[in-house]
């Protein structure tokens, strides 16, 4: 395609939400854009379990949740402390602001990337399916295009190059912008998608029609840093459990293991129960943190969303679509003035800096450090939290007082007052 | 649920040749073995002495690749448009 002439101004690599958004907000300025998927379509390769939010969305297609295939608009956020034979679980839902339009909503990706992609059609990108890139082509140090195979047939040129193919980029380590990730920058999530009828679903999760919920719990991790999940979907479940891999090596089990232990825990159980497993998947999630992010650009390249390793408990999506509308951005002004060097596309990582998503992981950053080199957070706390409630909430005849007495020796002994204020303020990114 | 019943709940595009390259060269001396135990479908197997390497199944997640002490394994992406294909995701 280089030798007779023809040549996209931009190539991007992967239609996920950080790649088709990118590719949109060029296409929707005049950009020539080709945007490459390794899946037979868009979602193919992509797991997701957590929630869509509005933001930045809207920015990019006003009233997506007018036509967009969203499952359920989340209302009820849930969160649950977990021990082995017990779990402590709170709900907490708010008139007036969990209202149309909604915060935010659950999604299955397949439905949703496909849908996504195809507004990017609609802008003029050429979406390629069933496209796997594996390498970029450099002229002098500059990205010009990329490699989806052997031979002159299989290269592609363009002006920029945008890496958005996820965790396992190749984009992102072939330009040398990062490294693979280690055992300690990811985590492994593994989740089923168990069907149920929808009334099911809201009368087990106390929502009126329509109305969806996530729960989020930790202590189902053995100790390490993860949790398990469940989103209400429609007519199904999304059930998961997420543990850094190197806290996964630690103990040596098998991520299903996890997940069979979640799904069986009798706060789980009954949630489920009668559900018909409809799919198994398993995905790689960035945990490396703002400290270990890479340089997000070079000539010719850019990299977004998780390719960039730019995701951070709870949100991953949405930082990922922010990433790709500025890198967007950053393109369109590249190609005004002609310049796609890397002085010029430092442009993105600069707008980045300045935003919400890149402000939000900064926040979480020492906390992130502290919640990996030491995760009571996910072990002893929860069993104490089961241990002390178990005792207190069994009427025995034991006058309450001797309990209280006891439960704060626990505390000392297990805990202790100096230690419980250090490990609250590094738990301080997990907030919500 | 068992793995097998798993797998038999997700869609795969068939493909030849095995997409997941390694080098089994340092296997023996790898003491822990994450490969064996990470891989959410047990698609590494060590048995006999020596590792055994199937690909039916594997979700594309790259987490041995991840893991693998020695750098001995590379996920390739199987042939365009092959391998696994959520129907969910």
């Amino acid at each position: 395609m280089h030798a007779d002439g023809e040549k996209f101004d931009a190539i991007v690599v992967g239609a996920g939400p950080a790649g088709t958004t990118a590719a949109l907000t060029m296409a929707k300025e005049g950009m020539r854009v080709a945007l490459l998927e390794r899946g037979e379509y868009p979602g193919a390769k992509n797991v997701f379990g957590g929630v869509l939010y509005r933001w930045p969305l809207e920015e990019i297609i006003p009233k997506f949740w007018e036509t967009a295939p969203l499952e359920r608009q989340i209302v009820d956020h849930r969160f649950m402390v977990m021990a082995k034979d017990s779990g402590l679980l709170m709900s907490f839902k708010v008139d007036g602001k969990d209202k149309a339009p909604y915060n935010g909503y659950t999604a299955i990706r397949a439905k949703f990337d496909r849908w996504y992609a195809s507004k990017a059609e609609e802008a003029g990108v050429l979406l390629a399916n069933s496209v796997a890139v594996d390498d970029v082509i450099t002229e002098n140090g500059k990205v010009v295009g990329v490699r989806a195979g052997q031979g002159a047939e299989n290269e592609l040129y363009a002006s920029v190059v945008i890496g958005a193919d996820g965790v396992n980029s190749s984009v992102a380590v072939k330009t040398g912008l990062r490294n693979p990730p280690d055992p300690d920058e990811v985590a492994i999530g593994v989740k089923e998608v168990v069907e149920l009828p929808s009334e099911t679903i809201e009368a087990r999760f106390n929502l009126r029609k329509g109305e969806g919920a996530r729960m989020e719990t930790i202590g189902c991790t053995h100790g390490k840093m993860g949790g398990g999940f469940i989103y209400t979907n429609s007519s199904s479940l999304s059930v998961g459990v997420v543990i850094l891999l190197s806290h996964l090596m630690e103990l040596q089990m098998k991520p299903y293991t996890l997940l069979d232990e979640f799904k069986s825990h009798q706060m789980i159980e009954p949630l489920i129960a009668g559900g018909k497993a409809k799919e198994y998947s398993a995905h790689l999630i960035p945990e490396a943190g703002y400290s270990r992010l890479p340089r997000l650009y070079g000539d010719g390249v850019m990299i977004v969303g998780d390719a960039a390793f730019l995701c951070s408990y709870p949100e991953g999506t949405n930082l990922a679509m922010a990433s790709g509308m500025i890198a967007g951005k950053a393109a369109l002004h590249a190609k005004k003035n002609n310049d796609f060097s890397a002085n010029s596309l430092s442009a993105y990582q600069k707008m980045l800096a300045e935003s919400y998503a890149m402000k939000e992981m900064k926040r979480k950053s020492s906390s992130h450090k502290q919640l990996i080199q030491n995760p009571r957070l996910f072990g002893v706390y929860p069993d104490l939290v089961g241990e002390l409630l178990a005792d207190m909430l069994h009427i025995n005849g034991e006058l309450k007082s001797l309990k209280h007495k006891r439960a704060i020796k626990k505390f000392r002994q297990k805990i202790g007052l100096l230690r419980a204020i250090r490990d609250a303020y590094s738990a301080r990114g997990m907030a919500p | 649920m068992k793995l097998e019943e798993r797998l038999f709940l997700d869609r795969f595009n068939v493909h030849e040749d095995n997409h997941l390259i390694v080098d089994t060269s340092k296997c023996t001396e790898c003491s822990l073995k994450p490969c064996t135990f990470v891989c959410p479908v047990d698609d590494y197997n060590w048995d006999g002495g020596k590792l055994i390497i199937s690909y039916e199944g594997c979700l594309e997640c790259g987490a041995c690749e991840v893991v693998c002490p020695f750098d001995k394994i590379k996920v390739m992406s199987p042939p365009a448009g092959k391998g696994v294909s959520f129907r969910f995701g």
